[in-house]
């Protein structure tokens, strides 16, 4: 079924982590529906794009479409039917109800799914008795006694027995059932594909006018050192853009979080990534320039230790960047409550090796601040998606929460991990508690021998 | 300096000073926002025996206002370059790697002589990657650049 549901959806979205939300949901969709055919003993078919993606269980059919269902050539016939009926190229529908090839009354819904389409449910096929709906079915039989008389014999006893359904029209209550069920179902992709889908767009169009924004300062800046020969501008135009192409790569970040926290392969493992040799130490020196500013705003130092030697390792640079970043970016953003005339400073400092003795080399990389901190019945859920500390919420509204979790899975992939330790040392003057918080970033690595 | 032919249809408003900073840089951009103007134009070129390198966004819109984007389209277009003769490729992309790293290894399988470098844009003002980007557009596809 996955393949059809994938076919049906592969004209108007090929984003792998769309398609995947709409799998993961259309099993429960399929329960809601033939729960409703069984209990109302209607029939159900679901067409999307051209695709039929549905059909009831057999024993919810009435007699002639169960014969007509059950033949290879038949079936076909319905099939074909459905889909022109679904694409609306045969819009005989009134009030919600069309008749079928065959002569069968279906009622009708369309549950509009915005990008990815319309969800047609045509349910129902109930024996119509009006010439229209009987000629219909007598033009089947007639055509198909031409090519297995068998068969059209079948279609007669069928279409003439005595278990035919207990009323020739889809009633009332049953169409607003199905008004209902059709509603809970739009609204069910709305909240989850729908907004899934909004979001990545969204975060898109954010990152392209953060990165140009951050281009054009890039560009204003060359333009006029070229003026002063290399020298930054004295102007005051400097002190305005000078901080944009920072807040441009900070606001990036935050997308970037995002977008890999919503991946569906970034860390499957549908694909490995190549890794690099990377110097730590570099990428720590350019995200303490980056986040320096914002961190002096609120006066707040950081002191990378000037000794800091880091063994050299294979990684993927860029996630390297961003665990990096996502972990100065909460120290810098949870720096608060020192006493008054004390330094606020973030530091960050090496041990190489971090455990002498252990089975492996490692090293790590020490991150420490005072300010807020996590309690001691947070500190195990520090690293899950989505979670933020009571002191975090109370006293910084804004925050995702991906940030550890995302530096936990980029850990992961280079065979490292990461330590989380936050406890009270004092209180301020209002009676608040201040913590010292330490992260600790630990990698494996050769010893040269 | 390289003669670089740009798609993207974020070039021509927000991401407009790319093209400055990389014509700083000593290249000719020549900037296409949709994939029929920018086939017509390789189209063009291919005849002139020119030394062309393509940076194209893989999301392209077929004719600039002219209906849904066709996801992807600028790997159709990579193609194409391939096939005429384009001296590299260079994506530059939101677009998440591993959801078109299968699409990639097949381009970079079918034309092993075509240089293909994939940039993320969410990355580029990190540390050196503009100028690395820049530093491909010039070296890559000339006689004496290795394959990144």
């Amino acid at each position: 079924m996955s393949k059809v549901v994938r076919d049906a959806l592969g004209s108007w979205t090929s984003d792998e982590s769309v398609m995947r939300r709409f799998l993961s949901l259309w099993p429960l969709v399929e329960n809601i529906l033939e729960a409703f055919s069984r209990a109302t003993r209607l029939p159900i078919f679901v067409f999307m794009n051209g695709k039929r993606l549905f059909s009831s269980s057999q024993d919810t059919m009435p007699p002639f479409c169960s014969a007509m269902l059950s033949h290879s050539r038949t079936v076909s016939l319905c099939v074909a039917d459905g889909i022109r009926r679904a694409e609306g190229t045969e819009p005989e529908v009134d009030k919600g109800l069309q008749l079928c090839h065959a002569g069968m009354l279906n009622g009708r819904k369309d549950v509009d799914l915005g990008h990815l389409g319309v969800l047609t449910i045509l349910y129902g096929s109930r024996k119509a008795t009006d010439a229209e709906a009987t000629e219909r079915r007598a033009q089947v039989i007639a055509a198909v006694s031409q090519q297995d008389d068998i068969l059209a014999r079948e279609l007669v006893g069928a279409d003439g027995g005595s278990q035919v359904s207990d009323s020739p029209q889809i009633r009332d209550h049953e169409r607003g059932l199905m008004d209902a069920i059709s509603e809970a179902l739009r609204h069910l992709f709305e909240v989850t594909v729908g907004f899934h889908w909004l979001s990545v767009n969204m975060a898109h169009e954010l990152s392209n006018m953060m990165l140009g924004t951050g281009l054009m300062v890039k560009d204003l800046d060359e333009e006029l050192r070229e003026a002063t020969h290399g020298s930054p501008p004295g102007s005051s135009l400097y002190t305005v853009y000078e901080p944009l192409l920072n807040e441009s790569r900070l606001g990036l970040y935050v997308v970037r979080n995002f977008l890999s926290h919503v991946s569906e392969t970034r860390y499957g493992e549908v694909v490995v990534q190549k890794p690099s040799p990377v110097n730590l130490r570099n990428l720590l020196k350019e995200l303490v320039d980056l986040h320096r500013r914002m961190a002096a705003t609120k006066g707040i130092g950081i002191a990378l230790d000037p000794h800091l030697g880091l063994p050299s390792i294979n990684g993927i640079e860029p996630e390297l960047r961003r665990a990096i970043h996502n972990v100065l970016s909460n120290a810098v953003k949870y720096s608060y409550r020192s006493l008054p005339g004390h330094t606020r400073e973030v530091k960050i400092w090496g041990k190489v090796p971090y455990d002498p003795g252990f089975r492996r080399s490692r090293f790590s990389i020490t991150f420490q601040n005072y300010g807020l901190g996590v309690g001691p019945d947070e500190l195990a859920r520090v690293t899950v998606a989505g979670f933020r500390g009571k002191q975090a919420i109370a006293e910084v509204p804004i925050g995702s929460g991906i940030g550890l979790s995302e530096v936990k899975k980029i850990m992961q992939v280079h065979g490292g991990e990461l330590k989380f330790r936050s406890s009270e040392t004092h209180k301020d003057e209002e009676g608040r508690p201040t913590y010292l918080t330490e992260v600790e970033l630990i990698f494996p690595f050769r010893q040269r021998t | 300096m390289a003669r670089v032919i740009w798609a993207d249809d974020d070039n021509g408003a927000s991401l407009m000073a790319l093209a400055r900073i990389l014509k700083r840089r000593g290249h000719e951009v020549s900037r296409f926002s949709d994939f029929v103007s920018a086939s017509r134009y390789l189209d063009e070129q291919s005849s002139k025996g020119l030394e062309l390198r393509l940076l194209v966004d893989i999301i392209l819109p077929r004719t600039l206002g002219g209906g849904a984007l066709n996801p992807y389209l600028g790997l159709e277009l990579a193609k194409r370059a391939c096939e005429i003769g384009i001296r590299a490729v260079c994506f530059l992309t939101v677009i998440r790697r591993g959801e078109v790293e299968t699409a990639l290894a097949a381009l970079r399988h079918s034309y092993q002589g075509v240089p293909i470098q994939f940039f993320d844009k969410l990355e580029l003002l990190d540390g050196p990657n503009l100028d690395r980007l820049s530093l491909f557009l010039e070296s890559a596809g000339a006689p004496e650049a290795a394959c990144p």
